[in-house]
């Protein structure tokens, strides 16, 4: 650090260091409190079940999501420019919304009511207190954040590289699988971290339309909700430090997978 | 032969109208145009990448202002080269050929004539990157030589580097042209380019191209000529 920067390099850490504390205090008062209840929070059913069901539904809702955010992003980036601004706007709009209004939301799009009550008659498919109706909510919750931060992924430098490939021969599905989809594998990587763990703690949405009956569409942020609800204070904390540890342990995996593939394409030092 | 006819082409805010140009085969027209003048727009607009609103563009006789960039056999390497970051010198290289399902055997043969002619086989596994400018502009021009284009535009292809790099890059771009007889349209805002390369020239200004003229006819000209012809005011001593 240069050594002439006066009191602007001190302040920045210092503001640096508050960030962090004001962060990560409640966090680690939270891990304090509930490690010693882990094992038996562990060895409970309910628990089990709904770390089960959190993982399989936020990594089923994080592929979905990001399936359509790539394809999607990549459609709005084709727009002319007035276009992209508009559909942008309107894809912030799901973003902006309560979490708990998206759940009344998709209660009256896809409950008994709306197109979920054609779903129900003509497929079977039920969304509502059901585990795939978690699986549409997180995705619900998620897809416009995907799309948004893909939009970014995709440059001007990208839309130069994509045009000198079909230049070389690409038709345009080529030189999307060929040359834009590995120049957004690194955004793609920080993106689905993202999404997985923005999926991993939601809960407002989850419990208006898939509700949290027990051993059924319970999962990991509404069990603590229960437990809480029931003063089962241990377990609370239990459950919340399960939560937190299995966040940041994928969080760090996706990581480490997403370096090493950026590290093989090279497309992060494009 | 090329021939560009009261070509207009809208790129975003940008326009350019009733450009006329007609280029021989196995030629060199050089344009010559200031920063902002259109050049690059132009190449791009040749290669196919932005709306025509007019005119006609037509290669050998054939009208081809509504062909998509891959069934035109134009190449355009840029300035900066815009090789892909994600691939190596060799598959940088052997990309157009794979695009064009040529087989695993001739693609490894004629990359590896291509690595050769343009000084690149110690560089072949290397990311463009880690490249230095005039090793890069030699990887562009041989990815763009790789796709056979019957046509190669080249935008600006010295103005990044230095002068030793970039009488390097002379000799290799006119070594090209004598070997492959590719017909080449080269932009630039350099008058010594234009005097070394050019069969022809015409020079952007106004958002329009001026009549085109011979090498002959360069090379008569002085300098204080051409920065009339750069600002527009046509004045010729």
């Amino acid at each position: 650090m240069n050594r002439r920067c006066g009191i602007f390099h001190p302040v920045l850490v210092l503001l640096l260091g508050c960030t962090l504390l004001f962060l990560l205090i409640p966090v680690a008062a939270v891990i304090k409190f509930g490690v010693r209840q882990v094992p038996s929070v562990l060895l409970s059913d309910e628990v089990r079940f709904s770390l089960r069901l959190s993982l399989r539904t936020t990594t089923g809702a994080t592929v979905i999501c990001m399936a359509a955010a790539v394809f999607t992003a990549y459609a709005v980036r084709q727009l002319s420019a007035r276009l992209q601004k508009i559909m942008l706007t309107l894809f912030s709009i799901p973003m902006s919304l309560p979490h708990l209004v998206s759940g009344v939301a998709l209660l009256l799009v896809y409950g008994r009511t709306g197109i979920g009550d054609w779903l129900y008659r003509t497929t079977g498919i039920d969304f509502v207190y059901t585990r795939q109706g978690i699986v549409l909510t997180l995705v619900f919750v998620n897809l416009s954040y995907a799309v948004v931060m893909l939009y970014d992924a995709v440059t001007p430098e990208t839309e130069q590289y994509e045009f000198t490939a079909r230049t070389l021969g690409c038709s345009p599905f080529r030189s999307f699988t060929q040359v834009t989809l590995p120049l957004m594998l690194p955004s793609f990587f920080s993106v689905t971290v993202m999404t997985w763990a923005r999926a991993l703690g939601e809960f407002g949405a989850v419990i208006m339309f898939a509700g949290s009956t027990r051993m059924k569409t319970e999962i990991l942020p509404t069990a603590v909700y229960l437990n809480m609800a029931t003063g089962d204070l241990p377990s609370v904390l239990g459950i919340s430090v399960v939560l937190i540890l299995v966040s940041v342990l994928c969080t760090v995996l996706l990581q480490v997978i997403s370096s090493k593939v950026q590290k093989c394409s090279g497309a992060s030092d494009a | 032969m090329l021939e560009v006819q009261h070509l207009s082409v809208r790129a975003g805010s940008f326009t350019l109208s009733d450009l006329n140009l007609r280029v021989a085969d196995r030629t060199c027209c050089v344009l010559i145009g200031k920063n902002g003048a259109g050049k690059t727009v132009f190449l791009e607009t040749l290669a196919g990448r932005h709306q025509i609103t007019g005119g006609k563009v037509l290669w050998n006789g054939t009208d081809i202002t509504r062909f998509p960039p891959e069934k035109r056999r134009i190449a355009l390497v840029y300035q900066y080269y815009a090789l892909f970051p994600h691939l190596s010198v060799a598959q940088n290289i052997s990309f157009p050929m794979k695009t064009a399902g040529q087989s695993r055997l001739y693609r490894e043969n004629h990359t590896e004539e291509l690595l050769s002619l343009f000084s690149l086989t110690s560089l072949a596994d290397r990311r463009p990157q880690t490249l230095s400018g005039g090793e890069r502009q030699r990887t562009a021009l041989a990815r763009a030589l790789a796709a056979e284009p019957e046509l190669l535009l080249l935008d600006e292809p010295l103005c990044a580097l230095d002068c030793v790099t970039k009488d390097q890059i002379k000799k290799v771009l006119y070594t090209m042209h004598e070997q492959f007889g590719t017909t080449v349209i080269q932009v630039t805002h350099d008058f010594d380019e234009a005097y070394y390369f050019a069969d022809s020239f015409a020079v952007m200004t106004g958002s329009t191209l001026s009549e085109q003229r011979t090498r002959a006819q360069l090379l008569a000209l002085h300098r204080e000529d051409l920065y009339g012809l750069l600002d527009g005011s046509g004045f010729i001593r």
